[in-house]
């Protein structure tokens, strides 16, 4: 089993974009798929056109496997189910806070999932919590969206440096470009930059698109309605270079 | 969780009706329809049944699937076999199944023609919340095909089962009936069979309460029951096994005849004695150029490599000789002879007989008896040869042990089946080191014989021999070693552990009678 999250400290980056059309990739092939929709916006749980948990409480993740397996949803899709988003997931820190060795309840809760699913696919909430924390401890790869600009480049410095003062490996940190609009200088210029300086970056990048933004209107993934577009296809060559470097 | 039901056949409604319930009631779109023909393969003995596995051919893709995890563990292209057995090009599926079916062939064991349509149901959101398929299926018997119940199965998607009972409200279920049977399973039922109804392995279910008239026809009309069941496969020359099946049954068959006494009428048993002698016999040359054919490459690795070729004539004559010795034995078994041994005697197994005391006798007395009396012979015979050493005698201890197997198998139905299988499982250690020794002095026998046959003028004929010579002394060595082993084997078996078992179970004055 591999647990992969989608991150960025900053917000609308197209991080849940990339949760919902990588698990639904991960499925078509035939691999047991979870997406953990963590992110109290619930839009993974939108596009997969389920209802978000409303009462339950963000007990399920820290109760245990019992109640949050009661709370998975199959999805529309063979081999891919969700665990919808919890409104009350905003107060998932002051719950973890009470919780004996808490930076790494989020991994032992996973952990028991090891034989019913190949991949676990988390779509984070933004900012450094210790919600954010757990993840980073629970995840083999943190896939983290990056658009080319001045301020994005600023908040993954930031996640870098957190990384570094907590003492956590910076291997796991597994950078693309994300909503990339290739006809700005500035975003070309940038990439270089960044390339030169994160070699880790992958090469594939997401583009910033129309299509992407209407997955919001026909709440399916890209793969599913439009699976001969750019950003389709982009997202299958992404997909292919997240699984090389799962190898690594 | 799926839910699974097949539409009654006492249903007054069609599958149309059913889905237009469906329809009327909630938002439901159809997701494909696929027909096709399903082909089911499996050897004689089932085989990949026994180890949960279904091969199934289905619009050209052969696939691999694991029943017990419901999962398809391989998928191939294939095209459907030409001939009764199925030979499988080499792949992944060819290397995954060779351990489980050995020497067997592959053969289509059903046939099925199917509609399979899927639907989902969606709620307000347009989300699936459940799936339903609807299967009609037909299966082939013999030449024409036959209709199943049609098939529904309510496949909520996980966190969706709430969304069931609505469902199953609209449906009627006074037409339903709730099903756990796979596809496979149905079928062969319509055909009133079921999967894996055959094994070389003996299971003739005995009572306590029979008398031994019963219980003894019972063992011998299930050994007839085999025999004919091979013979098939047998004419058609599918795979060795099915020579090697008929062959046991006429042997245990005998054996039976010489070791139940007093039981059936005295005039038949000499006359089916003689029959069946006349039946075991008919097979032998056949079977012992199959042991050959069987060994050709470990026979070949005995040997130098320069030299391995030279044997191929000697297979290629073996071949020949077995064409015309499968030939002899397809006409002794379509005989009016042959017709008519078998038929008298399941007549007569049939039949009344004269009932008397010893007859009437419950079978566990008499099992115990002729159990605990070679098994005696058993032990004599096995320090004798551990005194004299004697090839002969090595010889007839087989032969006891042998007839002592049998008995363990026919009546085990009777006695734990734990101790049984202990005692099989150490009686086996000492059989099978007699049957090896036994066949390595058959086989220099034989290679001794061919290798006198041989005029060798030509080089390569000299080769043959020299071949042949080698495979003789290597042959010998091993029977050699074997020898040795033999002290080790027996003792394992006259164990005071293994023994202090056999009194329990068999010894006639038993204080408990369960």
């Amino acid at each position: 089993m591999t647990i992969l999250s989608l991150y960025n400290i900053k917000g609308g980056v197209g991080k849940t974009a990339a949760a919902v059309n990588l698990s639904y990739l991960a499925a078509s092939e035939e691999k047991n798929t979870l997406l953990c929709d963590l992110d109290p916006q619930s839009s993974s749980t939108y596009y997969f056109r389920i209802k978000p948990k409303m009462k339950t409480g963000l007990k399920p993740l820290v109760k245990g496997k019992k109640s949050l397996v009661k709370n998975i949803k199959g999805t529309d899709y063979n081999y891919l189910d969700l665990l919808p988003a919890d409104f009350s997931l905003r107060n998932m820190d002051i719950m973890l806070d009470n919780v004996k060795g808490s930076k790494h309840r989020l991994k032992s809760v996973l952990k028991m999932f090891k034989d019913e699913y190949d991949y676990i696919f988390l779509d984070c909430p933004p900012n450094i919590t210790l919600v954010s924390e757990n993840i980073f401890y629970a995840s083999d790869l943190i896939l983290v969206p990056v658009i080319p600009t001045t301020l994005s480049y600023r908040t993954f410095e930031k996640l870098l440096d957190f990384f570094k003062k907590s003492k956590m490996s910076v291997n796991k940190i597994v950078p693309f470009f994300s909503m990339v609009e290739i006809r700005k200088n500035m975003h070309k210029d940038l990439i270089e930059e960044l390339k030169k300086q994160y070699p880790f970056f992958l090469n594939n990048k997401i583009p910033y698109s129309s299509v992407v933004e209407k997955m919001g209107i026909h709440r399916e993934p890209l793969g599913n309605f439009s699976p001969r577009s750019i950003p389709a296809q982009q997202y299958q060559a992404l997909w292919g270079e997240v699984k090389k470097r799962m190898k690594k | 969780m799926a839910y699974s039901y097949i539409i009654k056949k006492t249903s007054t409604k069609s599958v149309s009706q059913l889905l237009n319930a469906l329809q009327t009631n909630f938002t439901m779109i159809q997701e494909s329809k696929q027909q096709g023909t399903y082909h089911y393969f499996d050897t004689f003995d089932w085989r990949l049944y026994r180890q949960g596995y279904y091969l199934y051919l289905f619009n050209q893709y052969l696939y691999l699937y694991q029943f017990t995890k419901k999962k398809i563990e391989d998928r191939e292209e294939s095209q459907y076999p030409s001939a009764e057995k199925f030979s499988l090009q080499d792949g992944i599926i060819l290397r995954k199944i060779t351990p489980i079916i050995d020497i067997r062939a592959l053969l289509c064991m059903a046939t099925f023609r199917i509609t399979n349509q899927s639907f989902r149901i969606l709620n307000r959101d347009d989300k699936t919340v459940v799936r339903i398929q609807i299967e009609q299926s037909r299966i082939k018997d013999k030449t024409r095909y036959k209709n199943l119940s049609s098939y529904l199965e309510i496949q909520p998607l996980r966190g969706y089962a709430n969304q069931v009972p609505g469902i199953l409200k609209k449906l009627s279920l006074d037409d339903l009936l709730i099903s756990k049977d796979d596809l496979l399973k149905r079928g062969l039922a319509t055909l009133g069979k079921m999967p894996a109804d055959y094994s070389s392995k003996v299971n003739i279910r005995l009572t306590n309460r029979m008398s031994a008239l019963d219980a003894t026809k019972q063992i011998y009309i299930y050994l007839l029951d085999i025999i004919r069941r091979n013979e098939n496969g047998l004419i058609k020359d599918i795979d060795t096994e099915f020579l090697h099946d008929f062959r046991v049954s006429i042997r245990r068959t005998r054996s039976a005849l010489g070791q139940i006494k007093g039981i059936l009428d005295e005039n038949v048993v000499l006359k089916a004695k003689e029959n069946f002698s006349y039946l075991g016999r008919s097979t032998n040359k056949l079977r012992d150029i199959d042991v050959y054919l069987l060994g050709e490459q470990q026979y070949k690795l005995m040997l130098p490599v320069e030299l391995r070729p030279y044997l191929n004539s000697f297979f290629e004559d073996l071949k020949e000789q077995r064409k015309i010795e499968h030939q002899s034995l397809v006409k002794t078994i379509k005989s009016v002879k042959y017709k008519r041994i078998l038929s008298d005697w399941e007549s007569y197994l049939k039949s009344e007989d004269i009932r008397n005391r010893q007859k009437m006798a419950p079978v566990r007395e008499l099992a115990k008896n002729i159990i605990m009396k070679r098994n005696k012979k058993v032990l004599k015979f096995g320090q004798r040869v551990l005194i004299t050493g004697s090839d002969e005698l090595l010889h007839q201890l087989r032969i006891e042990c042998k007839k002592l197997r049998y008995l363990l198998e026919f009546f085990n139905s009777l006695f734990s089946q734990e101790k049984i299988q202990y005692l099989v499982r150490k009686l086996k250690l000492l059989q099978d080191n007699l049957g090896d020794y036994n066949d390595l002095v058959i086989q220099q026998k034989r290679l001794i014989d061919s290798a006198r046959d041989i005029t060798p003028r030509t080089r390569s004929g000299k080769n043959t021999v020299l071949a042949l010579g080698i495979l003789i002394g290597k042959l010998n060595e091993k029977q050699q070693i074997i020898k040795k082993e033999f002290a080790k084997s027996f003792s394992g078996y006259a164990a005071q552990e293994v023994q202090k078992i056999l009194d329990e179970l068999f010894q006639v004055q038993e204080r408990r009678v369960r």
